[in-house]
């Protein structure tokens, strides 16, 4: 199952940031983390995972460093502090989102999965 | 660098190097890919960006630079396979982004394929997930982009429209500059033959000219010769001294010239005879005649073919060369010359005849109108001025009542049309240059055409001072056209020109009705190179300096007007034995006012010392120096003051932006009959001087 374009281009950042909350990831380690604890719902290519990332640096909400310290190269990206209260917020909106969703019978099943957000909590 | 790559020659993106000729050349394409990275990431906008990115310490950045160096050693785009590596290379080309940010991009996007490999994925598997890598190239360009910092993307939008402003100024302007190549001026009018409609016709339909021209082929050897053919040429100089100003000349130069003289008597007869006549009659286009060969010869250029005029559709001003004027300030010479020997040989009447042929000479030269015949026929009549003072001062008996009494009625000719200064001729050519170098549109105004302009203007500098102009024609034609547009914007177009030119003259007409003393012109208001009268290059180029002709002109009439106080002198010395005390005894018997000075409007200024009168002005410095003349050479000179010169800006301190020629200083001296000369004339017995 894949995900409209327009839903995936609100959750998408939204799934990121949620990701980085417990620390920072460099983009292979985000793009599995993404298919493996979403089922592949919210599976992106690269070419769409590193123009967001990017994206949010650019507003601030993400920023990045070079780890060399190993053989290969990488990018790290880790959640700022506009992140983390962007994170917080759209966090709050999208439970909304979803309690309006139960009320309209969209949504069935509970909500206990504030810290699983994407595991079991649609339908 | 894989062997695929090598093969295909591809630039290697990752690296920022340019691909094959790195390896050939054996040059690191890391350290290349090192500046770059440098200059990309320490420049001014970086600096005063505010991402978080940018806040790390300068250490922690050189840091990082040196651990990325150590990355880009390892290669890792070239370590991938040759899908991948590919697929890394064409997203980064297609970003378009600038060196550092797409060794940014290739570097993140090759660690992520190693590590997706390294956990087992296929190559296929990983190329496929990729995505499309031109929608990839698009978001990552964009998304790039966006982190730039916000001066930095103000910068570049200002380029880039700055970029495109300017593509399309030049786009505009080469298409105009084609555009203009293409116009061509429309010829309305033939200023040949309108400047032949406005010309004195005389009465007889063929005027004083063929009179002149036979008058004159006597003294061709003398004007044209070398000493080699005829010797005569060194005569011919002796002539032009002698009748310029006799002071100079030493007592052998005088022999030779006068026998000349004398000898030809009956062609100076016939001379006279020609300036007499009320009309010259020389056509403003002249077509070359076998005829005028001889005389004009000299005028043309001695070993050049006569020119074959234009047909008069072709035929603009400048091709109008009058040289007749020359011809006849030879003939005014040569009258000056008799006058000087007829006086000295006694022949008063003679003498007078021949210099009132002098004033009719002058008319004939002035009869086209152009400035430059007006300039030429005032030369000619102070030629004739300077020729009765000298006589009358150093052969003060040679004139009889009757010859002063004459002559006192040459100088009062002062007719408005004897002076009048020919606006109309000028305007015709004026106006005919305009057709030339402006194209019409049908309302009087039209747009400069540069390559015109440009060889109008070479034609002019050629005339005026037979320089080469720019260079060759082809460099000329791309300047000119290549100018064409700026031109058209800049310089003042047709319309404007021929009003800027209308309202010169009409200053002109204004300073014509003031006296000398109040001429209040000022040439840089029309002529200074100043940013808003360079937008006059038309104008500039082509309007006549009539200021020059307007001085010359007054001070002309102030000249004759002198030396009828001259004569009314020696007409008073004559009748009454002495000389007057003041000027004021001449008036009315001979003399209706005393003239004014034409520097200051004050009475010309009259001394008697020790029994002899002196005549002077204050001269062009507006100082009285008590008669003391100027000494431009060192050497007093009579009339060096006499020239027009505006009134400098501090009189007493001289004008240091343009320091005064000694010239400037002292009185000019309009009458002097005892100042020393160094010319004694041979007065014993002239006539044995000319043999009999």
């Amino acid at each position: 199952m894949t995900i409209e374009r327009e839903l995936m281009r609100g959750a998408g950042p939204l799934a990121v940031l949620k990701l980085l909350e417990r620390g920072e990831m460099y983009g292979y380690e985000l793009v599995e983390a993404l298919t493996r604890r979403t089922d592949g719902l919210l599976a992106m290519g690269q070419s769409t995972l590193y123009p967001m990332l990017y994206n949010l640096e650019a507003k601030g909400l993400v920023k990045s460093r070079w780890d060399d310290s190993t053989a290969r190269s990488r990018k790290y990206y880790s959640l700022t502090s506009a992140g983390k209260k962007r994170l917080s917020e759209d966090t709050r909106q999208w439970r909304n989102i979803v309690e309006a969703m139960r009320a309209l019978g969209v949504v069935t099943r509970g909500l206990n999965c504030a810290d699983e957000p994407f595991q079991g909590c649609l339908s | 660098m894989s062997a695929d790559l090598r093969a295909a020659g591809a630039p290697n993106e990752a690296s920022g190097s340019s691909g094959p000729a790195d390896a050939a050349t054996g040059v690191s394409p890391i350290r290349r890919y090192t500046l770059a990275d440098w200059f990309g990431r320490t420049s001014i906008f970086t600096i005063l960006g505010s991402h978080e990115s940018s806040r790390e310490s300068s250490r922690e950045r050189r840091a990082r630079r040196r651990a990325r160096r150590r990355a880009l050693r390892a290669s890792p785009v070239d370590a991938l396979p040759a899908p991948l590596a590919q697929l890394v290379r064409d997203v980064v080309r297609g970003t378009r982004l600038r060196r550092a940010e797409r060794a940014d991009i290739a570097l993140e996007l090759a660690a992520h394929f190693a590590d997706g490999l390294e956990s087992g994925e296929s190559v296929e598997a990983l190329h496929a997930s990729f995505g499309d890598p031109r929608t990839a190239s698009r978001l990552l360009r964009r998304a790039a982009r966006a982190k730039r910092t916000p001066f930095d993307r103000a910068f570049l939008g200002m380029l880039r429209w700055g970029s495109i402003s300017v593509a399309a100024v030049v786009g505009i302007y080469l298409v105009s500059a084609a555009w203009l190549w293409f116009r061509r001026p429309t010829i309305a009018f033939n200023a040949t033959e309108r400047l032949a409609s406005v010309m004195p016709v005389p009465e007889d339909g063929v005027g004083a000219w063929p009179q002149y021209r036979e008058a004159m082929r006597w003294a061709t050897p003398w004007r044209f010769g070398t000493p080699g053919e005829r010797g005569d040429a060194v005569a011919g100089q002796h002539l032009s001294v002698v009748a310029g100003d006799l002071s100079r000349a030493d007592q052998e130069v005088w022999r030779e010239a006068a026998a000349e003289i004398v000898l030809h008597r009956a062609e100076i007869d016939q001379l006279r005879a020609a300036a007499m006549q009320p009309a010259l009659g020389y056509p403003v286009l002249h077509t070359w005649r076998q005829e005028d060969g001889e005389v004009l010869k000299g005028e043309w250029g001695k070993n050049n073919p006569p020119p074959v005029p234009p047909p008069p559709h072709e035929a603009s001003v400048f091709s109008v060369l009058l040289p007749q004027l020359g011809v006849l300030r030879e003939s005014a010479r040569i009258l000056g010359a008799d006058a000087a020997v007829a006086a000295d040989r006694g022949e008063g009447d003679r003498a007078v005849d021949s210099l009132i042929a002098i004033f009719g000479v002058a008319r004939h030269a002035g009869e086209h109108g152009f400035l430059v015949s007006k300039l030429v026929e005032a030369a000619i009549r102070e030629l004739a001025v300077e020729q009765i003072v000298e006589i009358l001062e150093r052969r003060p008996t040679a004139f009889d009542l009757a010859n002063l009494a004459r002559l006192a009625d040459a100088l009062g000719d002062l007719r408005p049309e004897s002076f009048q200064i020919g606006w109309s001729t000028e305007r015709i050519g004026f106006e005919d240059l305009l057709q030339r170098v402006f194209t019409d549109d049908g309302d009087g105004d039209g747009v400069l055409l540069m390559g015109e302009l440009a060889k109008y203007a070479k034609v002019k500098r050629t005339i005026e001072s037979s320089s080469s102009g720019l260079g060759g024609e082809t460099m000329e034609q791309i300047i000119g056209a290549m100018s064409a547009p700026a031109g058209a914007l800049w310089l003042e177009g047709r319309r404007d020109t021929l009003a800027r030119y209308d309202a010169y003259f009409q200053e002109m007409d204004r300073l014509a009705g003031l006296p000398l003393w109040e001429f209040d012109y000022d040439p840089e208001k029309w002529f200074d190179g100043r940013p808003e009268t360079s937008r006059r290059r038309v104008f500039t180029l082509f309007a006549p300096a009539a200021d020059k002709l307007i001085a010359t002109q007054k001070l002309m009439i102030s000249t004759m007007q002198a030396t009828r106080v001259v004569v009314a002198l020696n007409r008073f010395k004559l009748e009454r034995g002495h000389w007057p005390v003041g000027l004021d005894e001449l008036v009315p018997a001979f003399l209706r006012a005393i003239p004014r000075d034409p520097y200051d409007g004050r009475a010309l200024r009259y001394e008697l010392r020790e029994g002899a009168p002196v005549v002077w002005s204050i001269g062009s410095d507006r100082l009285d120096d008590r008669g003391v003349p100027g000494t431009p050479q060192g050497l007093p000179d009579r009339s060096a003051a006499r020239a027009w010169r505006a009134p400098p800006k501090h009189p007493f301190a001289g004008d240091s932006a343009r320091p005064a020629p000694r010239a400037f200083f002292g009185d000019w001296i309009i009458f002097d009959p005892a100042r020393p000369r160094e010319y004694v004339p041979p007065s014993t017995e002239p006539v044995a001087i000319f043999g009999g």
